[in-house]
């Protein structure tokens, strides 16, 4: 059970909606006397839920071109034994309706069994190994920022605070623990602002392994989702390289819903 | 009031009465342009001459805005077998090495110059199963040992159009390249610099041993490899030119005291000439670098004009005396002649092209510098020491063989001036029936010369390799989302279909080919599926799958735009702009505005073809201009407009002839070439305005036209001859270049003044004899005659 409590990004979190905990104001979380790794690892837990159901907008934007929006329905359920399934099914646009990604993450398994469902051929493949810096629908997410890591895969260290939209962020700086990470992660280094009230990640600034700036994202619209989690409906994800945006607005969200059985067979992937 | 003659002479007078104040602007010029040498810099590339306001710049900007850009190294590399382990190691350590590559501004700032690589390692395959499918990297890592799993990639490389056309050699399983996309608007010196940064890893790789060999080209190389050559050319040019005026010097002038005098002036005045870029704020190109023999050549004429008045005055006079009426009589023609060759420059100032004219003013600015240290420097040697220190008496005087045969030919001209003029006009005729043979073209790589390790991987690249050079072509529709059409596919297919089989093109990629390839994988990697899918929502959902980054370069997240690359291996400027057209004709037919496509072809290479294709244009509008700049104040100085029209002929008969030797030869306008006549004719029209004003000054004194002729022709005819001696030298030694650009226009341009100089015997005294003209100089009464002078009886006097 350590490694589910412990796993999971910003942007994974929000697309997978894990599932957290948080109790505002409660004594002790983000205390001073906690390390960084102390408070990513509180982060993590706190903001984790069972289940969750969202539709979400993803609206890719070049400088200077028309945004192109895809929306799609995420069923995200952590299963008893800690096993994480993931389902995206696109609604829009028209040509890509029921097109329908299914991501099952056994515990114990090194990667993730990933199944695709393309309507216009009426067939399923499976996905290989997908390489970390590939983008995730050709927006500015990559599979690394969906990969379900261990927070002990980063080593945290706090380098400062700061006032992030009136609130006080810790300024935490993590980089690859273990030289497998190393290799595997295409980032070098992450900075993450922590929010003191509640431990949620509200900022983020990746670089590569050279450590230069490759990436930001920026977490908006902060909403209390249960007792402990709290998730950014809006975030902006800047690749600085290309100059392209992408912005994920969570439209409607069911925290903890209770979805059927077969949800994430694979049978279920052509869709009603 | 006073007279124009009467105002030289007083300036003259202030000259020689005022050393200290000469002394003083001379230092004070010295002291400005040596402390700005040191700021001077060498611009090799095509950096200054883009203009980002033209609307083919902007289409091609807004083209690699949206994607990335064409700038492209290649390393091409030879191993035993491309796809064995240490060959494989190899290219996975510099690949990653040139993907870390940094350099550093002189400010401290750093530049990671490299966008993207492409090699065996860093490259994504397409592989589809029965129920699997997925973009990975063609080569896993660690490097597989076993030899197996290294055929198994072979086979997969070779399975992959993108790959095996892409980075592999048809003809040669043992050659495969790395290409290096850099990033958009490099400056030069980043680019001078990003190349070498290069070369220092490929040479790590090679230290590795997993590679035999690497061939380094494409045109970020080729153009570091030319500046490398200017840099080179100055430090040979401007040695052997020094050393061969001080030698030509030394004979003319029969004293070392006035070699060693022209050495020190050649030297002040290079200094103050090239100066004139970094106070001006400008860099040397490939263009300006002409500059410095041009300043060495001008100085050195103009001292040898200077030291042969102040001989022959002396012969008269002494003292001041000599140097007064030295500077009286050369002060207008000398101002006039740098003038002429300051208008030979300061007409490439009207160019359309912002760094041309940048060229034009300080070209023509460092001509003045040159001008002023000399005149003063020549005058304050004259006033500190007698003639005799610096020109052995007679030395630059006319040998009695040279006399003898200017009287003979001088005779002949009197006496048959028709004959000797028709031979001028056959000259011309042949001349100018070359001209229609004359082509503009430029070919980068062959200015790199034929031994250079840049040329011969050029060559590998090109014949093997299918080419480092590339063209875009941007097809953009009104539509978002239009090029999930099978109908647009379609499209893009059959125009890769028509680069590929009419226009010879050897490797070409669209996002087609991608769709195609994710459509293979998609069943299973069966060959028969390697098309394009049926339907739009087909083509949307495969490329919802596709991770490979690469595919963002050839078509755009809203889908309507779509780019289409060619690489070929054409480097000819002329045969360049053919197959730009034909591609411009097929997107005009294919591609029409009429179905709401925007479709263009682009890319650094055809925007590098453009700019050499308007820089000869330029350079020979120029030309025109050149003419009326030139002639127009040679009508005012002569004060006549008789003599002013006497002056064109013989100026026009080189410019005419040398273009039809070109135009016979086979050597085509480009860049350097196209600049011959215009340079040529501010150079060759000084010979002319010496041979009029002596003429007409002889004519007035004495009134005997023939005499007159023979006077100037014996006269001038030595001067001409010095001058053209100087000048020949100095363009000459441009042959010295390894840049075939460069010496073919030093080999021009010598020959253009030489020529310059046969018009001068050839057209103007039978010219002058056939017309029995006086060049508008009265007819002198008896009265005004002075006492003694014989004045001959001439018929048809003042024609």
């Amino acid at each position: 059970m350590e490694r589910s409590q412990n796993r999971g990004t910003a942007t994974r979190r929000l697309l997978l909606g894990s599932a957290l905990a948080l109790v505002l104001g409660t004594p002790g979380i983000g205390a001073a006397a906690d390390s960084a790794q102390d408070l990513m690892r509180k982060s993590d837990k706190l903001h984790r839920l069972k289940s969750e159901q969202l539709h979400i907008t993803l609206s890719l934007e070049e400088q200077g071109g028309t945004p192109r929006k895809l929306s799609l329905e995420s069923l995200y359920q952590t299963d008893a034994d800690g096993a994480e399934k993931l389902r995206m099914r696109f609604d829009a646009p028209a040509d890509v309706k029921g097109t329908t990604l299914l991501s099952v993450d056994p515990v114990g398994e090194p990667e993730a069994e990933q199944w695709l469902y393309l309507p216009a051929f009426r067939k399923t493949r499976q996905l290989g190994a997908s390489d970390l810096k590939d983008r995730f629908v050709n927006s500015d997410l990559w599979y690394e920022d969906l990969k379900q890591r261990d927070v002990d895969d980063f080593a945290y260290t706090l380098t400062g605070t700061e006032k992030l939209g009136g609130a006080d962020c810790h300024v935490v700086e993590g980089k690859p623990a273990r030289e497998s990470v190393a290799k595997d992660s295409p980032y070098g280094k992450v900075q993450v602002w922590l929010r003191k009230d509640n431990l949620m990640q509200v900022r983020m600034r990746y670089f590569d392994k050279q450590l230069q700036p490759v990436k930001s994202l920026e977490g908006s619209k902060l909403t209390k989702v249960s007792d402990t989690a709290w998730r950014t409906d809006v975030m902006t994800i800047v690749d600085l390289k290309r100059k392209h945006r992408t912005v994920v607005t969570v439209d409607s969200r069911q925290v903890n819903p209770t979805l059927p059985a077969d949800t994430f067979s694979r049978h279920a992937l052509a869709g009603p | 009031m006073m007279t124009p003659r009467s105002r030289v002479e007083r300036v003259a007078a202030w000259m020689v009465t005022h050393p200290k104040t000469l002394l003083f602007v001379l230092l004070a010029i010295i002291a400005v342009s040596a402390s700005a040498l040191p700021r001077l810099k060498m611009q090799a590339g095509f950096e200054a001459l883009t203009d980002r306001t033209l609307p083919e710049q902007r289409v091609l900007d807004t083209v690699v805005e949206r994607f990335v850009g064409d700038n492209l190294i290649v390393l091409a590399y030879e191993a035993d077998d491309v796809f064995s382990r240490p060959a494989l190691e190899t290219v996975y350590g510099l690949s990653e090495d040139l993907q870390g590559l940094t350099i550093k501004h002189p400010d401290g700032a750093e530049v990671r110059p490299v966008a993207r690589v492409d090699s065996l390692t860093h490259v994504k395959d397409v592989v589809g199963a029965d129920l699997s499918f997925r973009a990975e990297p063609l080569v896993p890592q660690p490097v597989p040992q076993d030899a197996a799993a290294l055929a198994h990639i072979r086979e997969r490389a070779l399975f992959n159009p993108l790959i095996s056309e892409g980075l592999l050699s048809p003809q040669d399983p043992k050659l495969a390249m790395v290409v290096v996309r850099l990033i958009p608007d490099l400056s030069d010196d980043d680019n001078t610099a990003t190349v070498a940064k290069v070369q220092a890893l490929v040479e790590k790789a090679k230290a590795t041993g997993g590679v035999k060999a690497f061939y380094v080209t494409g045109t970020p190389t080729i153009l570091a490899e030319l500046g490398a050559f200017m840099q080179r050319d100055l430090n040979v040019f401007i040695p052997a030119l020094m050393v061969s005026m001080f030698v030509l010097l030394l004979v003319c002038l029969r004293r070392l005291a006035g070699a060693v005098l022209a050495f020190v002036n050649m030297m002040v005045a290079l200094v103050a000439g090239l100066a004139m870029f970094p106070l001006l704020g400008r860099s040397m190109t490939n263009w300006s670098v002409i500059v410095a023999p041009v300043v060495l050549v001008l100085s050195t004429a103009l001292l040898i004009h200077f030291l042969s008045e102040l001989a022959h005055h002396a012969k008269e006079q002494g003292g001041r005396e000599v140097v007064e009426s030295t500077l009286a009589e050369l002060l207008i023609p000398a101002t006039m002649c740098e003038f002429t060759t300051i208008i030979g420059f300061g007409s490439i100032a009207v160019s359309n092209m912002p760094a041309l004219r940048d060229f034009g003013i300080t070209s023509a600015l460092a001509i003045v510098a040159v001008f002023l240290t000399t005149m003063t420097m020549v005058t304050l040697a004259a006033l500190w020491k007698p003639p005799s220190f610096w020109v052995a008496p007679g030395s630059l005087g006319v040998s009695p063989f040279f006399t003898k045969w200017v009287g003979r030919y001088t005779a002949a001209v009197q006496r048959r001036p028709l004959p000797i003029l028709m031979v001028s006009i056959v000259l011309l005729v042949l001349g100018a029936a070359g001209i229609p043979r004359i082509y503009t073209d430029s070919n980068l790589q062959e200015n790199l010369g034929h031994a250079t390790p840049v040329r011969a991987a050029t060559e590998l690249v090109d014949n093997r390799l299918g080419g480092a050079s590339a063209l875009v072509i941007s097809l953009k529709h009104d539509k978002e989302g239009h090029f999930l059409e099978p109908e647009a596919l379609q499209r893009v297919e059959a125009l890769e279909e028509f680069l590929r089989k009419d226009l010879n093109a050897k490797v070409v990629t669209s996002p087609a080919d991608y769709i195609k390839l994710m459509h293979r994988g998609f069943f299973g990697d069966d060959p028969k599926e390697y098309r394009l899918p049926e339907t739009r929502e087909q083509t949307a959902q495969l490329l919802l799958l596709n991770g490979d980054d690469s595919f963002a370069e050839y078509l755009d997240p809203s889908r309507g735009w779509a780019r289409v690359v060619v690489r070929y291996n054409e480097h000819s400027v002329a045969k360049q702009n053919v197959i730009f057209d034909q591609v411009d004709a097929y997107l005009v037919k294919h591609f029409p505005a009429s179905d709401g496509y925007a479709a263009v072809a682009t890319g650094d290479n055809r925007m590098l073809v453009n700019t050499i294709d308007r820089l000869v244009q330029s350079q020979m509008g120029s030309l025109g201009l050149a003419f009326i700049l030139i002639f127009g104040p040679i009508f005012i100085v002569l004060r006549s407009v008789r003599a002013g029209l006497f002056s064109i002929p013989s100026n026009i008969w080189p410019v005419i002839v040398i273009l039809g030797v070109m135009g016979w030869i086979g050597v085509p306008l480009n860049e350097a070439t196209s600049m011959i006549a215009s340079i040529a004719l501010g150079i060759v029209v000084d010979d002319t305005i010496h041979f009029l004003e002596y003429f007409r000054s002889r004519l007035a004194e004495h009134d005997d036209r023939e005499r007159a002729l023979r006077e100037t022709m014996l006269v001038k005819g030595a001067g001409v001859s010095i001058s053209t001696l100087v000048f020949t030298m100095g363009f000459g030694v441009l042959m010295l270049s390894q840049f075939p650009l460069v010496s073919w226009f030093g080999l021009l341009t010598a020959l253009a003044i030489l020529l310059g100089m046969v018009s001068e015997m050839l057209v103007l005294p039978p010219l002058l004899a056939a017309t029995r003209t006086r060049l508008g100089v009265p007819v002198r009464t008896p009265a005004s005659h002075p006492a003694g002078d014989t004045v001959p009886s001439l018929p048809g006097t003042g024609a």
